[in-house]
């Protein structure tokens, strides 16, 4: 019986079980760990960052309005924006770190925005799917009233 | 036209204008005019291997397009299943349910056999490479969050044990269908591949996660920083005898009851 309450730790195992599973039978059937996957977990890294932050401040300064659209959150937002954008082109200036293959820094970037396009259009239908299907699972019961009637 | 331009005008334009009509009908209230520049946007994106064929990044338009039809047929089935249900409102017809169910499986038969028939989306007459980042992180992430919703159904809901174990058989189909591409050859990728893409979707998955996370960490500090900056609001004075004997009028007009009894 549940209590109710969110219990994160076996949400957490959960989320990664799953994966690791499949990673884990990965290796048994001999395959060894890519090289360029660390590159690509960066590069997914910095690209979300830097889009996810460029996503809050436009919902900041929609939503300021009501308190005079406040210039410092969104200086501050900017300044951290700008952090992330120096980070990538500095990481991926050095040859072999963060270079998947392309021929330059600014198709690396492009690259990089479509792939995580991509990859979050691929998580968001993925999210439709499960969020769909467990309201479908939880419809699917005729509901239980909440008090008995009174005879 | 120069093609870096073309690129520029023909793709990343119209890519700019879906996220900008997204923004300006969730945040505006004009809903009209954001999905209108949505939906040209996104339509130019698609059409963009044909107006601008030279790009790379057109590959993503080639895979749209082959996606549209299972993501549409995905959509209504759900929308079957959820509707067909017990649910207070719109209600469908109960065999909606059942009807959706057949519509999305059928959905996923046909994004599975684009890996293992001649359905594969191509692009300049090899595998469209988006649709091997595609397909395994849309695998991967379904197997990871319907374990999630079955553990929050069962630990958050109340006797949802039946609801979990049906939420638990998606988990299992798309799980089937990871370790069947992991080692049956697909009509193009090897399952030496795809076990290689899966690894970058793990990658994918993770980095996405961690760095959206990331920014909305920064923009917690950033706000609770400008938050705590701004002054404490002062006092405001007792409410004085005039005020108080309008509230006693306003209570005494509202409570009673007595002349209607």
């Amino acid at each position: 019986m549940s209590d109710g309450k969110a219990n994160w730790s076996w949400l957490f195992i959960a989320a990664l079980l799953p994966v690791l599973l499949m990673v884990v039978f990965d290796v048994i059937l001999g395959h060894s760990f890519p090289e360029e996957t660390f590159k690509r977990f960066a590069n997914a890294l910095l690209t979300s960052y830097v889009l996810a932050g460029i996503l809050l401040t436009g919902n900041l300064f929609f939503y300021a309005g009501s308190r005079q659209r406040p210039l410092a959150p969104i200086v501050g937002m900017g300044i951290a924006i700008l952090a992330g954008i120096a980070i990538t082109v500095l990481l991926l200036s050095q040859d072999e770190l963060l270079m998947e293959a392309n021929g330059s820094v600014q198709a690396q970037i492009l690259h990089n925005i479509v792939h995580m396009l991509v990859s979050a259009g691929a998580m968001a239908l993925s999210a439709t799917l499960v969020i769909g299907s467990m309201f479908a699972a939880i419809v699917s019961k005729k509901p239980t009233p909440l008090f008995d009637e009174e005879e | 036209m120069d093609s870096t331009l073309g690129a520029a005008l023909l793709f990343w334009l119209p890519l700019l204008m879906v996220a900008l009509g997204a923004w300006i009908s969730s945040s505006m209230n004009n809903t009209t005019i954001g999905r209108s520049i949505s939906f040209i946007g996104l339509a130019m994106v698609m059409i963009s291997p044909w107006t601008i064929p030279s790009s790379d990044s057109t590959a993503v338009g080639q895979l749209l397009l082959n996606l549209l039809i299972p993501v549409i047929i995905m959509c209504w089935g759900l929308y079957g299943m959820v509707f067909g249900g017990h649910v207070p409102v719109q209600r469908l017809p109960p065999s909606s349910r059942w009807i959706g169910l057949a519509i999305c499986i059928t959905a996923i038969t046909g994004l599975a056999l684009m890996h293992w028939s001649i359905m594969t989306p191509m692009w300049r007459g090899e595998i469209n490479p988006y649709w091997i980042v595609f397909w395994p992180t849309f695998l991967l992430f379904t197997i990871s969050i319907s374990s999630v919703a079955c553990v929050s159904l069962l630990t958050l809901g109340t006797n949802r044990l039946d609801s979990a174990l049906r939420l638990a058989t998606l988990g299992l189909l798309t799980a089937g269908l990871t370790i069947s591409a992991m080692l049956i050859d697909g009509a193009i990728t090897s399952a030496e591949a795809f076990r290689e893409h899966l690894w970058m979707a793990s990658a994918d998955i993770l980095g996405i996660i961690l760095g959206a996370g990331s920014a909305i960490i920064v923009f917690t500090i950033v706000i609770w920083t400008y938050e705590n900056t701004q002054q404490h609001p002062s006092n405001t004075t007792p409410p004085s005898a005039e005020e108080y004997e309008h509230v006693a009028a306003v209570i005494a007009d509202n409570i009673g009851g007595g002349e209607d009894e």
